[in-house]
């Protein structure tokens, strides 16, 4: 078969192991998506396209960054800005933008990468008549098919930036070649980083602690990046202008750090190379050690992108020929004896809280779900604190209205998440005596230990200042809200979706109007957001916090009787007789 | 004379449809004491919305269902406390291992640890799944899968089995033991209502059939029972055969075939 040939059936492949990924991400919402694709055929085609346009328009819009460092390489250049800090400022900003490019890319794809590398998609092509050859090279296609859109963004991107901005044919061809390096080294490091998950994610060995710290470890590292990463770009692009023009009166040690950097293959010899080269053009003196330093680390990036070569393309092959690593995961393994099996009995709503515990350290979209509410009110601290100085005395109220907003939003998640989790064991659930009330106090608690932790967290940020002891108060006055907008949600969702004649469950029993039944608790939700958010600016604005305070909590205190009402109407105690 | 006390499973005329499709229709059958009922039919036949009614996890359009002289609407917890079930497809928390699940289960059904722990052992060690023990259940097979859930669905000694396809995946010594497991549940008053496609074992384990088309039952009872209704006494026909002809698909496979021999041939 030819190479074309080959290309056209990693079509096949591919589209296997985007299904694995996205399965993969969606833990617990699994059955969800099979239901997505089960409605619509081209399902799984639409997300992957845009998945694709999403990650390229955002890699395409990094090369602001760039444009940016070009133009202030200029202006430095005209303005008698030294060249050893030019080429510092430069290099390390060239740096940055390679740096970040890589952390999205690795980031975005690394379930992809991840999917990929289980090795169901090449299955039963193994079974077809293709030689060994012919195997590798559709696994090659197959992952090219995984990043294709990022290749060319990030193949093309930068040297078309510089194209345009410099009118520079030599800069651009070097550009070309380092953007080329740059794409092996983040593909090589996406291939072996998404393998490596994928052990992580499937290692048998789940109960030993070291397993588990490194699984939830990955999961929360990979929810920060993921929420930090477009905050951190927003925060570098104002600071570039100002780096660029505060330059030390001693430039020797800056001398020397441009002549060690460099040698760094990633980011720094391509970040370094590109702005020796710009200033060079520009008829600035360059010492030939200074222009050494970052020849010789991407020489070294070469070196190392063969390397990587090497151990991807030895990784694909063992995708092909899984034996052997079946063989190296066993010899780890803990057999289980006959004497280690002991019954650990828990009363229900431990039970289902321990259940919902189990699968969260094994669950991307669970522990999200336990990460997010704790990180948002902490972007939100620092976003508000590194663009919100205009605001003067009103910032606290500002930043209290936004946290606000997050713990009434990581309500609604927490339970949209939980939910999801009982329809992963549905066949199990169904045939269990359950107590819709117990597993509904189950879900409670984690509102009740992730939101108050998600209150008092910003706090931390703001010990010693001024402005704690107001703070404090807000989070203990506004604590309940995220609990009481999470239940709000639980009670909605079973009323309309788990109704039964004599009873309601948790699981989604009456899916008729299943988007307006949706649409209809998010407008409810709203309306109590609207209420509260404008009830408190409104009140602090008008009164004082002593008002606020007696306000709220009397408020909170009728909005959870009413609420219990409900639920104690719909989820009754009960004494459940043995036959 | 027929003892009402030896009906444990009692379902009359119930219906259930879904938007235009009558899934269940006037479907009425019986389980006693000491008992397995096999509940044969083609794919879509109605056997497994049946199989949720009975559990209580749908509500009937029509009829009543009796479970141990229990409403499975009304006594759902009750019922659910004396009933072991194996679903067809196993969702079963594939980010837990067999030991979290089994502890879960227990806890849920308030089980006493120190009874059932040699209980469990003895079940995992008969069907060889201790070795799986501690592996998440993702990364089991099918058959793993599957003896994990007949697990689930005995180890609180329910008196009444659902069984929907439970030996698929299973390999010839867990098919045999789950065999002698369901003739030791019958043996000791117990009762199982058995959903499956393969006629030699319902053949081979089940007491009573029951035939169910586009959800109406087509014809119920023994082996004999099933032959006197085709009028085929002296012919050497099987279940499959019986089946096939019940649910008005012989004729039809006998062109399938004849149409797959002409391709094959050529």
């Amino acid at each position: 078969m030819n190479n074309k040939q080959l290309y056209k059936i990693s079509k096949f492949a591919y589209k296997e192991a985007f299904l694995e990924s996205q399965l993969e991400m969606a833990g617990s919402n699994t059955a969800q998506i099979l239901e997505k694709m089960e409605k619509n055929s081209n399902y799984m085609r639409n997300q992957d396209i845009v998945m694709k346009v999403v990650v390229a328009l955002y890699l395409a819009a990094m090369v602001i960054l760039p444009v940016q460092v070009y133009s202030l390489l200029n202006d430095a250049v005209e303005s008698g800005i030294p060249s050893q800090w030019a080429i510092f400022a430069g290099g390390v900003s060239f740096s940055i933008f390679f740096a970040i490019q890589l952390i999205f890319l690795v980031t975005f794809g690394v379930f992809l990468s991840s999917g990929f590398f289980s090795g169901e998609e090449f299955k039963w092509l193994t079974t077809l008549p293709l030689s060994k050859q012919d195997l590798q090279k559709i696994t090659f296609f197959t992952f090219f098919r995984t990043v294709d859109a990022q290749f060319f963004v990030l193949a093309l991107g930068f040297p078309i930036t510089t194209f345009f901005v410099t009118k520079n044919i030599f800069i651009t061809v070097i550009s070309l070649i380092i953007s080329f390096l740059n794409i092996i080294f983040s593909f090589g490091l996406l291939a072996i980083i998404g393998e490596k998950l994928h052990r992580i994610m499937k290692n048998s060995d789940v109960n030993s602690k070291k397993a588990s710290i490194i699984r939830v470890s990955v999961m929360v590292g990979y929810a920060v990046l993921t929420l930090g990463i477009a905050l951190s770009f927003q925060m570098i692009i104002p600071k570039v202008g100002p780096f660029f023009k505060n330059y030390p009166s001693n430039l020797e040690q800056i001398q020397l750090i441009n002549n060690i950097l460099p040698i760094i293959p990633y980011p720094f010899s391509s970040g370094f190379l590109i702005s020796n080269l710009y200033i060079y053009i520009n008829n600035q003196n360059i010492s030939t050690i200074q222009m050494l330093s970052p020849v010789l680390g991407v020489l070294v990036l070469i070196i190392v992108n063969l390397r990587f070569y090497r151990k991807v393309m030895q990784k694909m092959n063992n995708i092909i020929f899984p034996k052997i690593k079946k063989l190296e995961g066993i010899e780890n393994q803990k057999i289980t004896e006959i004497k280690d099996i002991e019954l650990t009995i828990l009363e229900p709503v431990d039970a289902f809280f321990k259940r919902d515990k189990k699968m969260a350290s094994r669950d991307i979209q669970v522990i999200m779900m336990i990460v997010m509410p704790i990180l948002l009110p902490l972007i939100g601290y620092f976003s508000m604190s590194f663009g919100g100085e205009d605001l003067g005395d009103e910032l606290g109220t500002v930043v209290m209205v936004i946290n606000l907003s997050y713990w009434m939003m990581s309500g609604v998640l927490i339970i949209y998440t939980l939910m999801n989790v009982e329809r992963s064991g549905s066949t199990i659930t169904q045939s269990l005596p359950i107590n819709t009330r117990d597993q509904a106090k189950a879900k409670i608690r984690w509102l009740l230990i992730i939101l108050p932790i998600s209150s008092f967290i910003p706090l931390i940020l703001s010990i010693g200042k001024e402005s704690f002891l107001t703070n404090l108060v807000f989070a203990l006055i506004t604590m309940a809200i995220g609990p009481l907008t999470g239940i709000l949600t639980l009670i909605l969702r079973v009323r309309l979706f788990g109704k039964m004649r004599y009873k309601y469950v948790l699981g989604e029993i009456n899916i008729a109007a299943k988007v307006w039944k949706w649409v209809l608790i998010i407008v409810i939700d709203t309306i109590f957001y609207v209420f509260i958010v404008t009830a408190f600016t409104v009140i602090m604005m008008t009164y004082d916090l002593a008002i606020l305070s007696m306000v709220f909590i009397i408020g909170e205190a009728v909005i959870l009787f009413i609420l219990l009402y409900f639920f104690n109407r719909m989820f009754p105690r009960m004494n459940v007789p043995k036959i | 004379m027929e003892n009402n006390e030896d009906v444990l499973l009692n379902v009359e005329k119930i219906s259930k449809s879904f938007k235009d499709v009558q899934a269940v229709d006037e479907l009425s059958f019986q389980i006693k004491k000491g008992e397995i009922y096999g509940l044969l039919g083609p794919n879509g036949a109605g056997k497994t919305t049946t199989i949720k009614l009975i559990l209580g996890l749908l509500e009937p359009e029509a009829g009543d269902i009796s479970v141990l002289g229990l409403n499975p609407q009304k006594d759902e917890i009750e019922i659910k406390n004396q009933v072991g079930y194996v679903s067809e497809e196993p969702l079963i928390y594939k980010s837990l291992t067999p030991k979290e699940l089994f502890n879960f289960i227990a806890s849920i059904r308030k089980l006493d640890g120190k009874t059932t722990t040699p209980k469990l052992a003895q079940y995992l060690e008969s069907l060889s799944a201790v070795e799986y023990y501690e592996r998440l259940i993702s990364t089991l097979s099918r058959g793993n899968k599957q003896k994990i859930q007949i697990i689930a669905a005995i180890m609180h000694d329910p008196k009444i089995l659902i069984l929907d396809e439970p030996l698929t995946g299973l390999d010839a010594k867990s098919v045999k033991v789950v065999k002698e497991i369901l003739e030791l549940h019958t043996k000791r008053g117990g009762a199982v209502l058995f959903s499956t496609h393969i006629m030699e074992i319902a053949e081979d384990i089940c007491d009573r059939i029951g035939i169910i088309n586009q959800g109406k039952m087509v014809a119920e009872g023994t082996m004999d029972t099933l032959k006197h209704l085709v009028n085929a006494m002296d012919e050497d026909m099987d279940l499959e055969d019986i089946f096939l002809r019940l649910t008005d698909q012989d004729d039809s496979i006998n062109d399938i075939v004849d149409k797959l021999r002409q391709t094959m041939n050529s």
